[in-house]
């Protein structure tokens, strides 16, 4: 076990070290998106911190009745990118030769690759809240007006008495949705090669923008297509099952792959 | 420890990387792979070292087979192809993640280790901006620190000069005498005479012919 943890922190900061500008790019990318909502939008009036990390994971509203795209989901689309890539990286180290032999089976490499992605995308989206939290000066407050005249949610439950349903839809399902994305990713890395799978990631993320299926996990990033947002919206606890299978199902490939796979 | 290779055959879609590869090694001696480029040395070393998996044939080390009952050998210490390590850290930084995993080598141990090899630990430049050689040595304190029971490396004078060379080739000597089995491989027959115990010589993934070297003490 002691080996185990140990090789998940070589991962992570071997990821950090080697990719500080990448994260700090992210951290930019936060924080303009806080900007853009304060000055941009809201022209300067109060801005609860449960606005700005709505504004964070929302991803785009619903495909209008023409099929058309009303806006670019530029933050859902960096998210996509920075842990794609971040993912890759993990997985593709120039050390892997040492630590893979050095971890003793091939299997624990790769659970310490996955626990290390996981990590990693549990920490980028800890790092938005926070930076969010801040930003809103510690109140978590949700705006309405900012709600209907901005994020164009006019279904926006704001006295649900369920709370849990927020860290659902707030944290657990785009952080799960996001893992079973790296999952795949990982799947296709392993199979094909690194870049294979950073496409592969890319293409799932992009055709959830288009549809609204709770097979497509993507969908699991986008807080507007919850049914907490959106007449007819996708069950948070039915997108959460979905991702986890998706994970499991990537994992069992992951681990017979692994165990046969030439490391050249 | 006793390796033993028997009808190792490898094929990558339908090239031929090792056929019919039949070896015995045992501690205490150094064993030498010489041969061409492509001629499939680090393709064995890569076989012993479990990184790939037989067509046919198996490595088995002691009562163990790679593949089947260990993944890897238990004691190793490898430098195959260039040296891997982490860009930003510094050379010592580098080894004493890589030693933590283990927790054989403490950080004595990992300075001797390097300082053996011709590196100063307190030097606090980055494995990026390491010359050739400087990162061909750091490999090799890697893979002998910890004093594993099976060394395996592949061209490990690549880029040294003469001086490193018979360095190198003292440190390779201590740890036969320590009672590792080493498997070295280069290019050059006149570096492996001076050194190996049995040299294999290999040719399109086959090898061609194996010779037992008498030893005299000239290091």
């Amino acid at each position: 076990m002691k080996k185990y943890n140990k090789l998940i922190i070589y991962n992570l900061k071997c990821s950090f070290r080697n990719n500080i500008f990448i994260y700090l790019l992210f951290v930019v990318l936060i924080l303009l998106s806080c900007i853009y909502l304060k000055n941009g939008v809201m022209h300067g009036k109060s801005v609860g911190a449960g606005d700005y990390y709505f504004n964070i994971i929302k991803g785009v509203e619903k495909i209008d009745s023409n099929n058309k795209l009303k806006e670019i989901p530029f933050i859902y689309l960096g998210f996509a990118i920075f842990i794609s890539y971040i993912t890759g990286q993990i997985l593709e180290n120039e050390c892997n030769k040492i630590f893979i032999i050095y971890a003793g089976t091939r299997k624990k490499w790769i659970l310490s690759k996955i626990t290390a992605i996981f990590i990693n995308i549990v920490f980028m989206y800890m790092t938005a809240a926070i930076i969010c939290f801040m930003s809103g000066k510690r109140k978590i407050t949700f705006n309405s007006e900012l709600f209907e005249k901005y994020f164009g949610t006019d279904y926006f439950i704001q006295n649900n008495e369920n709370k849990f349903l927020y860290i659902l839809v707030f944290f657990a399902a785009p952080i799960i949705a996001s893992f079973a994305i790296s999952m795949v990713q990982t799947l296709f890395s392993l199979a094909v090669k690194n870049v294979a799978g950073f496409i592969i990631s890319m293409i799932i993320y992009i055709i959830s923008i288009f549809d609204i299926n709770i097979f497509l996990p993507g969908n699991g990033c986008m807080a507007q297509r919850s049914s907490l947002f959106m007449e007819n919206g996708l069950s948070v606890s039915q997108v959460i099952i979905i991702d986890i299978i998706i994970i499991v199902i990537t994992l069992i490939i992951q681990l017979k792959i692994i165990s046969v796979k030439d490391i050249l | 420890m006793q390796i033993e290779i028997s009808n190792y055959t490898k094929k990558i879609k339908k090239n031929i990387l090792l056929y019919n590869i039949n070896i015995k090694m045992e501690s205490g001696k150094i064993y030498g792979m010489c041969g061409r480029n492509g001629s499939g040395k680090t393709m064995l070393m890569r076989a012993i070292s479990g990184l790939i998996n037989p067509d046919e044939g198996y490595v088995k080390i002691g009562e163990k087979i790679i593949g089947k009952d260990i993944s890897f050998p238990e004691s190793i210490g490898l430098l195959l192809e260039y040296p891997g390590f982490v860009r930003k850290y510094s050379g010592f930084k580098n080894l004493k993640m890589i030693a933590s995993l283990k927790g054989i080598a403490g950080d004595n141990q990992i300075k001797n280790t390097m300082i053996k090899t011709g590196l100063n630990p307190e030097n606090k430049k980055s494995f990026g901006s390491y010359s050739l050689g400087m990162k061909q040595k750091l490999g090799i304190a890697c893979a002998i620190m910890e004093n594993p029971e099976l060394i395996i490396l592949d061209e490990p004078v690549n880029a040294l000069d003469e001086f490193s060379i018979k360095n190198i080739a003292g440190i390779i000597e201590e740890q036969k005498n320590n009672g590792a089995l080493i498997i070295v491989s280069a290019h050059s027959k006149e570096l492996l005479l001076s050194f190996c115990d049995e040299i294999f010589y290999m040719d399109d993934g086959r090898i061609i012919k194996n010779e037992k070297i008498q030893q005299t003490d000239n290091i």
